[in-house]
């Protein structure tokens, strides 16, 4: 059965890999000047901050959004072209009528395929994630933001868990479609679904935030989201939306306050008189201003990566739990 | 005598649909068994459910003393080649040969060899690059080297042309003629059957209509033309399976022991095609209201 799995499933395979090595050669040539660049780079500004280091990530915006990208996008490619046709292609030729009538069970059957295919899936995806996480790590050093959704879903361990999901997605839709091309659509639009819907609603709840002051410093300013106000009237609240290194922020625009807990306002704003940008940011930063925000702090990130690794694996035990009954029971 | 496949009123339903009903039947061993009926009668469904592509909606069926696909050990004695004699397109035919090897524990690797070699096969050829008629012989070259003691075969040859048909046929005669297997194969037309096969089930309208040895059916039907009467005139002992009328003339399709002689009428032996057609025929007119099935007695 091994046998047979492999011969069916080694065209699909080494097209990935190919495609995949393309990648991974250009990946790892950039990865080793990016590595060199920020090393040189840090032994000439050995207190941070310089703007040599900071242009790295401008420089080398394209191989870095595009291992990113990757990473996301290769779970749902798997799903869609392993896992969609695995049995939705057997149906459609009626080659299922064949192989059911050898002296081999279907569930054993099944089982072979799946394992076989998910482990393929998972050291495709694991290396990958591993070349990735490995040629961006200056920059998520740079960045500081791992811990935010779309970089979250494309380093550490949980890209495992999503190739092995999608995997079983894709059996599953397959076997319930019966035919391949509408499998595979059906595949990657509710993948696509799931990994919206994660990280919005389900992995912020993972653990309750931290509720937290944060104080309106020129380092924070420097990196918020946003900062100022809501209209252009005197009573309009003064608002920023702060980010916490290395951290996951939930919260969104929160009114800036006094360190008494008062909310500013244009007008109430203790530096509306100052007029010079550079000097006005001063003012802030003197004045003793904070924000409440709530998130998700840095420390947390290793316990979040196992907990949502465990619930796609959850998902995938389900998935193939369902697929094989029904393979055994509901299929003509 | 023990049975091969033993069906218990068996039924099959898709949903609304009723595939199969009530069939109970018994194929005994050694048998080359023609399952014959119109298209939609259930010949595929009484196949997949002997076995064990399906599961039965109600009754019950065993096969080899076991319910069907039960068991791995039971699964290698049951040959299969279904409809439209599926092949992997992308697998040679010596890919599809280890296959069968790695997969079936009784695997005959000498006797596949021998057969695509037979047939003048190139074992590197792709199965997806066969004629229809080469690809139902390696479907079956599959079946045939696990060596089954049960090999169903379900329409293997409407899709071939004449002469693959006969082809196969013949590879199908020799298959068993070397192992005393028991063959049952689904055909919608009689001419293919008579040829090979020595027990015959008619299936139409989803339920089992007659069922017996064919030397016994021939025996036991006729053909009786008299001048016009009603069919429960006729004596005792004479069931009718099938009634014309025109103005004088009625013509009966008959089952009965023997031929009866009476000057009243001419009573004649009836060709299989004929005596498959009046069953059919008497199926699609009653539909549901349905007799009792007949099955010879030996």
């Amino acid at each position: 059965m091994t046998w047979l799995t492999w011969r069916q499933f080694r065209m699909q395979l080494l097209v990935a890999l190919a495609a995949l090595s393309a990648v991974t050669a250009y990946l790892l040539i950039s990865g080793f000047q990016l590595h060199n660049a920020y090393n040189s780079a840090l032994a000439g500004c050995p207190n941070g901050g310089c703007s040599p280091v900071s242009q790295l990530t401008t420089q080398y915006r394209f191989p870095y959004y595009l291992g990113t990208g990757l990473v996301l996008l290769v779970p749902g490619l798997i799903g869609a072209f392993w896992g969609a046709p695995l049995i939705a292609r057997e149906l459609e030729t009626g080659t299922h009528r064949l192989i059911w009538n050898q002296s081999i069970t279907r569930t054993r059957w099944l089982a072979v395929k799946l394992v076989f295919i998910g482990l393929a899936a998972a050291v495709t995806t694991g290396l990958l994630s591993l070349l990735v996480s490995w040629f961006a790590s200056p920059l998520d050093r740079i960045n500081n933001n791992r811990f935010t959704p779309l970089l979250f879903s494309a380093r550490g361990v949980v890209p495992l868990s999503y190739a092995a999901f999608a995997v079983a997605l894709g059996t599953c839709v397959g076997l319930l479609i019966r035919r391949s091309v509408p499998a595979m659509a059906a595949t990657l639009a509710v993948f696509a679904a799931v990994q919206i819907l994660v990280p919005l609603a389900v992995r912020p709840h993972l653990e309750s935030p931290v509720r937290g002051d944060v104080a309106l410093t020129s380092e924070a300013m420097k990196s918020a989201s946003l900062i100022g106000f809501t209209n252009r009237t005197p009573a309009a609240p003064f608002v920023a939306d702060l980010n916490v290194p290395g951290a996951w922020v939930l919260s969104g625009a929160e009114p800036v306050r006094t360190s008494s807990g008062q909310a500013l306002t244009m007008a109430t704003q203790p530096c509306a008189t100052v007029s010079d940008a550079a000097a006005h940011d001063a003012c802030l930063a003197n004045a003793d201003l904070h924000v409440t925000v709530s998130y998700q702090p840095a420390d947390r990130y290793w316990a979040f990566q196992w907990s949502e690794t465990a619930i796609f694996l959850a998902l995938t035990a389900g998935l193939v739990g369902f697929s094989a009954w029904w393979l055994r029971g509901r299929l003509a | 005598m023990t049975a091969i496949i033993e069906a218990r009123g068996l039924g099959k339903r898709y949903g609304r649909r009723q595939a199969l009903s009530d069939c109970t039947l018994s194929v005994p061993a050694g048998r080359v068994v023609g399952l014959v009926g119109p298209n939609g009668a259930g010949k595929s469904t009484l196949l997949q459910l002997a076995c064990g592509m399906l599961t039965p909606t109600s009754g019950s069926i065993e096969v080899l003393g076991e319910r069907p696909a039960s068991s791995t050990a039971q699964m290698a004695r049951v040959g299969f080649v279904a409809q439209d004699t599926p092949t992997y397109a992308a697998l040679s035919i010596a890919d599809h040969l280890c296959l069968g090897a790695k997969l079936n524990p009784r695997w005959d690797a000498a006797l596949a060899e021998r057969r695509i070699q037979q047939l003048g096969l190139d074992p590197a050829q792709r199965a997806g690059r066969l004629s229809g008629g080469q690809r139902a012989q390696l479907a079956l070259t599959l079946a045939v080297a696990k060596r089954p003691d049960l090999l169903l075969l379900d329409e293997p040859v409407a899709a071939l042309d004449p002469l693959a048909r006969r082809g196969f046929l013949q590879s199908l005669m020799e298959f068993v003629a070397e192992t005393e297997a028991t063959v049952v194969l689904s055909s919608h037309l009689v001419s293919d059957l008579e040829r090979v096969c020595d027990h015959l089930i008619v299936l139409a309208a989803s339920r089992v209509q007659a069922v017996g040895e064919i030397d016994d059916l021939l025996a036991t039907h006729f053909r009786l033309t008299t001048a016009r009467r009603e069919a429960d005139t006729l004596p005792a002992g004479m069931q009718v399976v099938q009634a014309d009328h025109t103005d004088r003339q009625s013509t009966f399709v008959v089952r009965a022991d023997t031929a009866v002689d009476d000057p009243s009428w001419v009573m004649e032996p009836l060709a299989l095609e004929d005596l498959v057609l009046s069953y059919m025929t008497r199926a699609r007119d009653t539909g549901a209201d349905h007799r009792p099935v007949l099955e010879t007695q030996r």
